[in-house]
């Protein structure tokens, strides 16, 4: 029984740090109808850089956020510089972006070598936690706080903001969204920053339980199409359901049949799409 | 003979009627005309009738054999041609590429993959023959992005005949056109021999009754008139909801 | 008139194309004479992808079906003669025809499951298929040697006289399969079975109107891609004596449609000499720096940004600006 326990609580919380990784993609996706392939990129280097950053400062506020700072501003100067200039067409927009993941990849083995590393947890979080009569890291419970937070922010903003309305109205149709007056420029910008953030977010808050190692990039990526494609491209609820379900079944795939750990996550999937090519939140293109 | 019949036909999108049970019948040869106000259903029943929408109920007849649930390919097989509202064409393929397709969708070797689509003689001749007919011969070997807008109609109206359709569906093959390209369509519908029963949704109302032998009127998805074209112009209730604004 | 149906879009039948490609053949004839192994071996490679890149243009550049995971044929192709070679089948009939079967009908599977998403959807499911069977290679330790693959693939008996075994007999193996499959390629393109995959490309509806039945077009298209694809995994996995989970990797799948892109979709030649570009480009910068993939990565930034329609498109415009 606590074996069980123990398996839903680290999935739940692999779930939620999933979320938090893939949200940004869902947004990005949903608003611009860009395939972000340099998610997981965004993803690596904050984690990279959060390292880099507690090494010499001691400091894990400090590393968190140098580490989301200054992957925004890297995904600022690409929607602005790069992205914008081809805009609406998909299989441009997803290889430049799988390129880009291709650059700061090999850009991050170079600055930090090949050595798999992790973030220091705060010195609060490090003990376990009694779970229904299990111990527990506090650490996983805390990801799953904040998972939890960071969805609860993201609805209200959606729903009960003037600019989350306007972001479901470009999302809904941005011509319409264009007449009635809504800056879809500037709207764009914002959801791809904040879209950036929330990678950076998701690679903080995994650094200390998955770490970073080369080809994480592709990893979280792999992780975050898998999410987003259950959910429903570009739906939040769908992502935040999508990640649970992933989380879960990869944390029982890995624990049960290890050999075919990414056969358990690609296939149900595949499974998923063939049967609703728009996942289970999302609406026919 | 009956060319197309339809009986109950309904079209249901979430809350909205797109079609209400509508039934009516085409005598082959007829030239039909269906007039309705804009979202009255005209082009969801070319839609239906084409086999490009599912029906949420009721039966399709094309000369007395049922297609309700059968492919457009095999509409088309049986006769049926149609035209679209916005001109979709093949932008980059040139006119006589573009009417050689057309022409060999109806042929054997349209599966062939050893031999040069070219190489098919007779199926470039009667694209040629269909190009001069149209006066789009000399566009031959332009692309079709690079033709004027009444030219691009014309190449619209080639590919629905190029198989030699017993049923033509023209949806507003005058829309955006000038007066005088517009009297060339009128003219060309003239032109084209009774063996093909022709069904036409057009906003040129007097050109649309000009070229009628019998007119229906189509409101939310229901058969509102139906009768010779003067009478249609002389019914109140089409009237109010067509010609309100010019007749008042 | 009568020999004007040359649409400038589709290079395939144009002089200029056909004479470059005639030299191409000649020249990649030529390199065992003139270069050493080492070149002789990048020329294989050249040729190896240009294969797997044109294979992709078919559906991409033709039928107008995006797909980041056609590694998964290409990949198929190359365990299927590991495996078979590693068993002890030497006969290169026996191994080639097994690695056709075999990516025909994961192919044939995949198309059913494909093609009924669109645009980004499309790019996503093939990537998930893809990964499905990278996910086995990687994990199924006993069968494909996970993450070491498998080493030792030796290649096939040759034909008659022919030796394989040899370098130089196995590069004018490479060499003839090369040319024979872009002649097919241009044959097919030109015949009308792809001229109606053009027609779908332009306008999938209208294609439908005129009576064709669009699904089982593109289905076959499918299929015929990830033969061709097979047939070039099969060539490297013989080149290199090895397999690995790599083969079938989004890494793979990425590059061939940016050789595809960066050469020009829906020419015949553009896929070729985007590979040709690309595998040389590799080989020259590998050797001076270890940062290749950041240039690879620059590449794709650039092609997207400043090229879209690829070398045949940019071609294209500065020959419309000089008339």
């Amino acid at each position: 029984m606590s074996f069980w326990i123990y398996q839903l609580l680290v999935g739940l919380s692999f779930g939620m740090l999933l979320f938090i990784s893939s949200a940004g993609l869902a947004l990005i996706y949903g608003v611009m109808r860009i395939l972000n392939l340099a998610h997981g990129a965004f993803y690596a280097i904050a984690a990279w850089l959060a390292i880099q950053v507690a090494g010499y400062s001691g400091s894990l506020w400090l590393a968190a956020v140098c580490g989301i700072a200054a992957t925004v501003f890297i995904g600022i100067l690409i929607e602005r510089y790069l992205l914008r200039r081809i805009a609406g067409d998909e299989l441009p927009q997803a290889l430049m972006t799988f390129g880009l993941m291709l650059i700061l990849g090999d850009f991050a083995l170079w600055a930090w070598g090949g050595t798999p590393q992790t973030l220091a947890r705060p010195d609060w979080l490090t003990g376990p936690v009694r779970v229904a009569g299990v111990a527990f890291p506090a650490y996983r419970l805390f990801v799953i706080a904040v998972g939890v937070l960071v969805g609860a922010l993201l609805w209200y903003l959606q729903a009960r903001t003037r600019v989350g309305a306007m972001v479901r109205a470009v999302a809904d149709d941005v011509e319409t969204a264009r007449s009635l007056g809504i800056n879809v420029s500037l709207l764009s910008s914002g959801a791809f920053a904040t879209g950036t953030a929330l990678a950076a977010l998701g690679g903080i808050v995994g650094g200390p339980i998955v770490g970073v190692h080369v080809g994480t990039e592709l990893e979280v990526l792999l992780l975050s199409f898998v999410v987003v494609i259950i959910g429903g491209l570009g739906s939040l609820p769908g992502a935040f359901v999508g990640a649970i379900i992933v989380g879960l079944v990869d944390t029982l795939g890995k624990a049960l049949v290890p050999d075919f750990a990414l056969f358990t996550l690609f296939a149900p999937m595949a499974l998923i799409l063939a049967v609703r090519p728009t996942g289970l939140f999302g609406r026919e293109p | 003979m009956t060319a197309l019949e339809v009986t109950g036909l309904s079209l249901q999108f979430g809350g909205l009627c797109a079609l209400d049970d509508l039934s009516m019948a085409v005598e082959a040869g007829e030239r039909l005309v269906i007039l309705g106000p804009n979202g009255a259903g005209k082009t969801t029943l070319f839609n239906v009738i084409s086999g490009m929408q599912r029906p949420t109920r009721g039966r399709i007849a094309l000369f007395g054999q049922d297609v309700t649930g059968t492919s457009v390919a095999r509409r088309v097989g049986l006769g049926l041609g149609r035209t679209f509202q916005i001109a979709t064409l093949f932008p980059r393929l040139t006119v006589l590429e573009s009417a050689m397709l057309a022409v060999q969708a109806g042929e054997p070797h349209r599966f062939v993959m050893h031999r040069a689509m070219g190489a098919y003689a007779g199926t470039r001749r009667r694209a040629i023959e269909l190009l001069a007919a149209w006066q789009l011969d000399a566009k031959a070997d332009q692309e079709t992005r690079h033709l004027s807008y009444g030219e691009q109609r014309r190449v619209e109206l080639v590919l629905a005949l190029a198989r030699r359709p017993r049923l033509l569906l023209l949806d507003e093959p005058a829309a955006g056109l000038s007066g005088e390209e517009t009297a060339a369509v009128e003219a060309m519908v003239r032109q084209l021999s009774r063996d093909v029963t022709v069904m036409l949704i057009e906003h040129d109302v007097d050109m649309a009754l000009r070229l009628a032998d019998r007119v229906i009127v189509l409101q939310q998805g229901r058969l509102l008139a139906s009768g010779e074209p003067e009478d249609i112009r002389r019914d109140p209730r089409v009237a109010e909801i067509y010609f309100g604004a010019g007749h008042a | 008139m009568i020999d004007g149906n040359d649409a400038a879009a589709d290079g395939a039948r144009s002089k200029p194309g056909m004479r470059l490609l005639l030299i191409l053949l000649l020249a990649l004839a030529t390199v065992p004479l003139a270069a050493d192994s080492y070149v002789q071996g990048v020329a294989a490679r050249m040729m190896i992808f240009a294969l797997f890149a044109s294979s992709l243009n078919l559906i991409l550049g033709y039928a107008g079906l995006a797909s980041l995971g056609h590694a998964a044929y290409f990949g198929m192709g190359a365990y299927a003669v590991a495996k078979l070679s590693l068993a002890g089948v030497s006969n290169l009939w026996w191994q080639l025809g097994v690695a056709c079967a075999a990516t025909s009908a994961l192919a044939a599977v995949f198309g059913l499951l494909v093609l009924r998403a669109k645009g980004a959807y499309l790019l996503m499911i093939t990537l998930a298929l893809a990964q499905v069977v990278w996910g086995i290679a990687y994990g199924w330790r006993a069968f494909t040697g996970a993450d070491d693959g498998l080493p030792g693939i030796h290649r096939p008996e040759g034909i008659l006289l022919w030796d394989l075994s040899g370098d130089v007999g196995f590069y004018y193996f490479v060499f003839a399969v090369f040319a024979a499959m872009i002649w097919a390629i241009r044959r097919l393109v030109d015949s009308p079975f792809g001229r109606v995959l053009v027609g779908i490309r332009e306008n999938e509806r209208r294609m439908g109107a005129l009576g064709y039945h669009v699904w089982s077009y593109q289905y076959v298209a499918c299929i015929l891609a990830g033969l061709i694809a097979g047939v070039a995994g099969a060539l490297l996995a013989w080149q290199n004596g090895f397999v690995g989970p790599s083969y079938l990797s989004v890494n793979y799948s990425a590059t061939a449609l940016i050789m595809v892109i960066l050469g020009g979709a829906g020419t015949v030649l553009g896929p070729v000499i985007g590979a040709f570009l690309i595998v040389a480009l590799e080989s020259i910068v590998s050797g001076m720096t270890e940062r290749w993939v950041m240039v690879l990565g620059a590449i794709y930034v650039l092609v997207t940004l400043f090229a879209p329609d690829g070398l045949a498109g940019v071609l294209r415009r500065r020959a419309r600006a000089t008339p």
